[in-house]
C-alpha cells in the first residue's frame, strides 16, 4: 500500500491523523488548518479591535503557549493590528511556578512580547504556599482559581489593558458544560460556553480564542512547531478522580471524536434554553449580546491538568450539599407539594390534552437566574454578593490564621 | 450489646413495626415500606399527568396509557406498579382512572429464514434500546413479512404469565419502515424489494458506528411507540425511564450534540406527534419517501401526545431492589431477570462496539453508587430547561424541535467548510443534491457517525 497522502495538499505524505476528525494530513497542512480555524473563530466572533492592547494569560503551559504562538502568527499574517503582551500570575508555589515562569520568560523573548508577572502576595498578601499551610492540601484549588482569575483582571488593569485572552480549549469548555449539568448550575450553564465573558459591567473583557480547538491538537501543534512549554502538573492538585467530567469527555472522544465539539454545541444550545436568558436573535450580529459576566465558570480550572482532578472533591461537596437540601425538603415536604399543586392547577386547568400546550409546559416552577451584578464592598471587583469571592476566601483565611498570628 | 444489636435488625424507620432490612436513601426500611415508597413515587407522577391533561370536566372514560414495555427491569417495574394500582382500584370498586395498554416494540425482527444470518448484528447493537430479553419472546411467530400488524404475546410468554389481565401488544420495529414521518433519505438506503425485517437489518448494518445504531434504534422505537399509541387511541405514552437512565439520557444526548432537543427528549409533557413529511407546512423538495406509503406509521394529524416517565424520581438500583421483592400471582418478578445476564455497564468490549450511550451509562453506574444526589440533580436541572420555539419544524428522526438559529450560527463559528463532516463521511451520500436538512444537528451527526 502506498503511503497515504495528505488529505489537503495531496502531495506530501500524511503524518498526522487529526484528533478532531481523523483526517490524515501532512505537518504543514495541519499547522495551517489549525491556525486557519483559530483565525476563523477570531473573525467570526469579532474578538479583536484594531489598535487594542490584548493580554495573553500565560502560564507557561501548552494551552497558553500555543495561544501566544498562534496569536502572534495570525496577528502578523492577517494584520489584526492588536498589541499583544504576556501576563503571568505567580501563585507563589515553590518548585512549580519557578520553572513555569522561566518558560514564560523565554516565551517573551521568543515571541518578542512584553511580559508582566503579578504575584498573589502583592495582590492578596498570601502566596499559595501560605494558603496551603493554613487550610491544608484539600480544596486549595478553589482559592487558587478564584485568586488567579481576579489576578489576571487586576494585572491587566495595572497594565491599562481591557482585554485578556485565555488558553481554554474545547475540552475545557465541554468539561465545563458537563460539570454544570452535573452540579445543576443553570446560570453557569447559560454562560459557560460564551466565547467572550465580561461585559460593560466589568472593566476587563475575557475571551477564549481556542474555544473550538481540541486539546490533543494543541499538543500536536506545540509539538510540531517545537514550542517551548512547561508540562509539570501543579504539585497541589488533588488525587485523580476516576469519574470526573474530564474522564467522561475523554471516553466520549474515544468513541466518537466529534463528541467534544458536540458537547460544546449542546452547551451553547442549552444555554439558550435556560429560563430567564433571552435567546440571541441573531448569532452573526451584535456578538456583544452573547457576552456574559465573567465569573467563576472555571473556578477549579486554569491550572491545566489539575482541572479535572479537583472534580473529585467538588463532586463530593456537591453531593453533600444536595443531600442536605433533600433532607430539608423532606422535612418540609408538605409545603413543597402544595406549591407545586397550586402552580399546576393554574396552568393546567384550561388545558385539554388536545390543545397546544403553552411553551413553558413542564417548567412548573420558575427559577431565577438573574443575579444582580454589583461590586465588592472591599475591593471594588465585580460581584453579585456583598463581598467578592476572593475577599470572602481571604476573610476565611485570616480568621483561620488568627490564632497563629496572635502567637 | 454489640452482639445483640447485630442479631436483631433495627426497626423500619417508616412503619416502626417490621424490621428495617433495606437501605432507602438515608433510611432503613422494611420491604413493604420500600415497595410503597417506589410505587407511590410513580403514582404521584401519574397524578401530575392527570392534573395536567384533564380538561375542565371529568373525562367521560378513563384515559388510555400506552406503556412502553422494553421487557427490561425499569419498564417491567412500571408495569407491575400500575397493574397493582389498577387492581386496587378495581378491588375498591372505584371508577378506573386509566386503562393500560402495554406495547413491546420488538427490535429483533429477523425471524425470516432469509435474514437469520444477519440477526446477531442487530441484536448486539440494539440491546441498549429494547428487548435485551428477546429470548423470552422468541417463540416462532406467524406474521408474514408484508403485514407488520401487531399481535399480542402468546400465552406461553413469561410476561403474559405474570400479567394475565394485560395483553401485551407486540410491534415489530420493521413496521416503522412505512412511516412517512421519518426522513428516510438521510438514513442508509434500503432495498424496497426486501422484506421489512431484512430492510431493517440492512439499515442497521449500514449505519457507520455502534453509536449511530444504538441512537437510531432508540429513536425508531420511539416512532413505533407513537404509531402504536395512535393505533390504540392512547393520548399518553408512559416510558420506563428512571432517575439514573434520565440522567444518562441527558448527558448522552448532550454528547451527541442534541442539546437543543434535550427538553423534548428528557422532560415530561406534550410532544408533537410526528406527522407525515408531506403534511409539513413548509414546502420541501422531498419526494422519495412518499412512495412508501402504508399509512400505519405516521400517527397522523398535527396533534400532540403526552409523554411521561413516572419512575423519574426512582434510582435504577431502587428499581432492581423493587423487582427483587415483589411478585405477581405467577411468582416473584425476579424470575423474569435471571441474574446470569451480565450488566452492560461492566462488560469489557472494545471501543468499536461501544456507543456513546454505553460510555455515559458506565459513567453513571459509578456516579450513582457514590453520588446519587448528583444523578437526581441532573434530572431536576434538565427539568428546568425551556423548550425553545422551533417555528413548528421538527427533526425527522428524533422528533425534537428544529433549531431555527443554531445551525447557521454554529456553521459560522466553526467554519462552513466543516472538515469534520466532509471527511468523516467518505461514502457516496455526498452525491445527493443539497437540500435543507430535516434533521437536527445531533441526528445529523448520529446518522453520519
Amino acid at each position: 500500500m502506498p503511503p497515504a497522502l495528505c488529505g489537503i495538499c495531496k502531495t506530501q505524505r500524511a503524518l498526522i491523523k487529526r484528533p478532531k476528525n481523523h483526517q490524515k494530513l501532512c505537518k504543514g497542512c495541519f499547522i495551517q488548518i489549525f491556525e486557519d480555524e483559530v483565525h476563523h473563530t477570531i473573525i467570526s466572533s469579532q474578538l479583536f479591535l484594531r489598535g487594542e492592547k490584548v493580554a495573553i494569560g500565560a502560564s507557561g503551559g501548552k494551552d497558553s503557549t500555543v495561544l501566544a504562538s498562534v496569536l502572534k502568527t495570525l496577528n502578523e499574517r492577517y494584520d489584526y493590528g492588536v498589541d499583544l503582551v504576556l501576563l503571568s500570575i505567580d501563585e507563589g508555589i515553590k518548585g512549580y511556578r519557578d520553572d513555569s515562569l522561566e518558560t514564560v520568560k523565554r516565551n517573551a523573548v521568543q515571541y518578542d512580547m512584553p511580559l508582566k508577572i503579578v504575584g498573589y502576595d502583592e495582590l492578596y498578601g498570601w502566596t499559595m504556599d501560605q494558603v496551603v499551610e493554613t487550610i491544608g492540601k484539600k480544596g486549595n484549588c478553589t482559592y487558587c482559581g478564584v485568586f488567579r482569575r481576579q489576578a489576571l483582571d487586576r494585572g491587566a488593569k495595572m497594565l491599562g489593558i481591557k482585554h485578556v485572552v485565555t488558553g481554554h480549549n474545547a475540552d475545557d469548555v465541554a468539561e465545563t458544560v458537563l460539570m454544570n449539568l452535573l452540579r445543576g448550575d443553570l446560570p453557569r450553564l447559560s454562560r459557560s460556553t460564551s466565547i467572550v465573558t465580561g461585559s460593560n459591567a466589568s472593566e476587563v473583557k475575557r475571551s477564549k480564542p481556542l474555544k473550538y480547538a481540541y486539546e490533543k491538537e494543541i499538543v500536536l501543534y506545540a509539538h510540531h512547531k517545537k514550542l517551548d512549554y512547561f508540562s509539570t502538573e501543579c504539585i497541589y492538585s488533588p488525587e485523580a478522580f476516576r469519574g470526573s467530567a474530564r474522564g467522561l469527555i475523554k471516553n466520549l472522544e474515544r468513541v466518537r471524536p466529534s463528541a467534544i465539539l458536540d458537547v460544546v454545541r449542546s452547551g451553547e444550545d442549552m444555554a439558550r434554553l435556560v429560563p430567564g436568558v433571552f435567546p440571541d436573535t441573531c448569532g452573526c450580529e451584535g456578538k456583544s449580546s452573547s457576552t456574559q459576566a465573567a465569573d467563576e465558570d472555571y473556578s477549579a480550572g486554569g491550572c491545566g491538568s489539575s482541572n479535572g482532578r479537583a472534580v473529585g472533591g467538588e463532586m463530593a461537596a456537591i453531593e453533600k450539599k444536595l443531600r442536605e437540601n433533600e433532607a430539608a425538603e423532606a422535612a418540609g415536604l408538605e409545603t413543597e407539594v402544595t406549591i407545586a399543586k397550586a402552580n399546576n392547577s393554574k396552568t393546567g386547568r384550561p388545558k385539554s390534552s388536545k390543545e397546544e400546550p403553552s411553551k413553558d409546559a413542564g417548567n412548573a416552577l420558575p427559577i431565577l437566574t438573574k443575579q444582580k451584578l454589583g461590586t465588592c464592598e472591599k475591593c471594588g471587583y465585580m460581584s453579585s454578593q456583598r463581598l467578592c469571592q476572593a475577599c470572602m476566601l481571604l476573610d476565611g483565611l485570616t480568621r483561620k490564621n488568627r490564632p497563629e498570628i496572635v502567637i | 450489646m454489640t452482639a445483640e444489636a447485630k442479631a436483631t435488625p433495627p426497626l423500619c424507620t417508616r412503619c416502626k413495626e417490621q424490621d428495617g432490612v433495606l437501605g432507602l436513601r438515608s433510611e432503613t426500611v422494611c420491604e413493604t415500606c420500600f415497595t410503597t415508597f417506589v410505587a407511590s413515587k410513580a403514582i404521584k407522577r401519574l397524578e401530575v399527568l392527570q392534573r395536567e391533561t384533564r380538561g375542565p370536566r371529568l373525562p367521560s372514560r378513563p384515559q388510555r396509557y400506552l406503556l412502553a414495555l422494553s421487557r427490561r427491569p425499569s419498564s417491567t417495574a412500571l408495569l407491575h406498579i400500575l397493574n397493582e394500582n389498577l387492581r386496587r382500584q378495581r378491588e375498591r370498586n372505584q371508577r378506573l382512572k386509566f386503562e393500560l395498554v402495554p406495547v413491546f416494540v420488538d427490535v429483533d425482527v429477523t425471524d425470516q429464514p432469509t435474514a437469520s444470518s444477519n440477526r446477531t448484528a442487530v441484536n448486539a447493537d440494539t440491546a441498549t434500546s429494547s428487548s435485551s430479553l428477546s429470548s423470552a419472546s422468541s417463540d416462532p411467530t406467524s406474521k408474514t413479512p408484508d403485514a407488520p400488524e401487531e399481535e399480542t404475546t402468546s400465552p406461553t410468554d413469561a410476561f403474559t404469565a405474570h400479567f394475565p389481565e394485560l395483553p401485551i401488544h407486540k410491534v415489530p420495529l420493521s413496521s416503522i419502515l412505512s412511516s412517512r414521518a421519518i426522513d428516510w433519505t438521510s438514513l442508509p438506503p434500503q432495498d424496497p424489494t426486501h422484506p421489512p425485517s431484512q430492510r431493517l437489518t440492512d439499515l442497521f448494518t449500514n449505519l457507520p458506528t455502534a453509536s449511530a445504531r444504538a441512537d437510531v434504534s432508540r429513536l425508531l422505537v420511539r416512532h413505533a411507540l407513537f404509531a402504536a399509541a395512535a393505533t390504540h387511541d392512547c393520548g399518553v405514552v408512559l416510558l420506563g425511564y428512571n432517575t439514573t437512565s434520565l440522567a444518562e439520557l441527558t448527558l448522552s444526548e448532550a454528547a451527541k450534540g442534541r442539546g437543543f432537543g434535550i427538553p423534548w427528549l428528557v422532560n415530561d409533557g406534550a410532544f408533537p406527534l410526528p406527522r407525515a413529511i408531506a403534511d409539513d407546512p413548509a414546502p420541501t423538495d422531498l419526494t422519495s419517501s412518499s412512495s412508501q406509503s402504508n399509512g400505519s406509521g405516521g400517527g397522523g394529524g398535527a396533534g400532540m401526545i403526552q409523554i411521561y416517565s413516572p419512575l423519574r424520581e426512582i434510582f435504577r438500583k431502587e428499581i432492581l431492589t423493587y423487582l427483587s421483592i415483589v411478585s405477581s400471582a405467577a411468582g416473584p418478578l425476579a424470575e423474569l431477570f435471571p441474574a446470569s445476564a451480565p450488566s452492560r455497564a461492566t462488560a469489557v468490549v472494545s471501543h468499536r462496539d461501544l456507543s456513546l450511550d454505553d460510555v455515559v451509562a458506565r459513567y453513571f453506574a459509578d456516579v450513582e453508587a457514590s453520588y446519587p444526589s448528583v444523578v437526581a440533580n441532573v434530572v431536576r436541572t434538565t427539568g428546568k430547561l425551556n423548550r425553545a420555539s422551533s417555528g413548528g419544524r421538527q427533526c425527522r428522526l428524533c422528533g425534537g424541535g428544529l433549531d431555527p438559529l443554531g445551525d447557521e450560527r454554529w456553521k459560522g463559528e466553526i467554519g462552513e467548510a466543516d472538515a469534520t463532516i466532509l471527511s468523516a463521511t467518505d461514502d457516496n451520500r455526498d452525491e445527493r443534491p443539497l437540500r435543507k436538512s430535516m434533521l437536527c444537528y445531533g441526528c445529523d451527526r448520529s446518522v453520519k457517525g
